[in-house]
């Protein structure tokens, strides 16, 4: 088998609400999220919008870095949505997700290679 | 050495193979024959993170108290029977512009045709890539040895984003024995590897 034949593995991490750091790139890799999930079981009983702030946070040559990619999502509780990401989210250092509301479980489909 | 850009994946020197240095090499090397007496094959993977339309340059030179950091890779040997063989392959976007003593390598002969990454007409030349030689299949070429110039990469993000840049090193560390050139046959003189130093290209 050639190194080329191996295929990028996507790794499935999960987050509870808030702001919780998920997912560190490993230094020798590039990271692309291509799915994210939203889970609403907990909002109980009622529509509304969530808003996502994927932040990555890394250490250019030269000081610190955030960026932030904001997603923002119509549910009706008790819904889990997939949320459209157009293409997938390039990321490169430590990835964490914030959600609007307390209690919705977001789970992102990494790509490493 | 002047770096290189093969068709494909080169393979690596092996015990027994010849190598056979040019003029500009320093002089325990400079056109003399030498034979690889014991290669030892080390992988080596440096990352940038570089900001958009920024620059950052790297030296295959060791820094000062010894080690590596961010700017100095310690990819030049320290003894004089040594000699490197790296091949070197990126992912990522950001390119690479090789240099030797603080000049590009890839220029043109007309007077400043050479890579500048602020002028839109001239910051693609000269520069190598994921594309010419990527992560996972290595083409580009570079042999050092102790008391050498040593060569330099420039690293540019053209992006609008932060990227990195992951350079894979594979280092062909080889022991080399310095061979009379009467003992050698016409056709060993024939198959000895060409090492060309990167004065050469300057004419």
């Amino acid at each position: 088998m050639r190194y080329d034949d191996i295929k990028p593995r996507p790794f499935r991490v999960v987050c509870a609400s808030g702001d919780t750091s998920v997912l560190t790139v490993p230094t020798d890799m590039l990271g692309y999220i291509n799915d994210l999930e939203i889970d609403t079981r907990t909002l109980s009983g009622k529509t509304s919008t969530v808003t996502l702030d994927v932040r990555d946070t890394y250490t250019p040559q030269g000081g610190t870095s955030t960026t932030t990619v904001r997603k923002t999502v119509g549910v009706l509780a008790g819904d889990v949505i997939d949320v459209d990401l157009r293409a997938p989210l390039h990321v490169i250092g430590a990835v964490a997700i914030r959600s609007s509301y307390s209690g919705p479980v977001v789970s992102m489909s990494v790509l490493l290679e | 050495m002047a770096i290189e850009l093969l068709a494909e994946m080169p393979s690596l020197l092996k015990e027994r193979h010849i190598v056979h240095f040019g003029d500009g090499w320093p002089d325990t090397f400079k056109n003399k024959f030498f034979r690889v007496a014991r290669p030892q094959q080390i992988e080596y993977t440096a990352n940038y993170i570089i900001t958009a339309d920024a620059t950052f340059d790297l030296d295959f030179d060791k820094p000062s108290g010894g080690g590596v950091d961010a700017t100095y890779k310690s990819l030049v040997p320290v003894s004089s029977g040594s000699l490197y063989e790296i091949l070197i392959g990126f992912k990522g976007l950001p390119v690479v512009y090789p240099r030797y003593n603080n000049s590009y390598f890839g220029k043109l002969e007309v007077a400043n045709v050479v890579p500048d990454t602020s002028d839109s007409r001239l910051k693609y030349l000269g520069f190598y890539s994921q594309l010419q030689s990527p992560y996972s299949s290595p083409r580009l070429r570079e042999y050092t040895v102790d008391e050498q110039q040593p060569p330099q990469l420039r690293l540019f993000n053209n992006m609008p984003n932060d990227e990195r840049l992951v350079i894979r090193f594979i280092v062909n560390r080889c022991k080399v024995e310095k061979v009379d050139e009467r003992n050698l046959n016409a056709a060993e003189k024939e198959r000895a590897r060409e090492l060309q130093y990167h004065t050469v290209f300057q004419w």
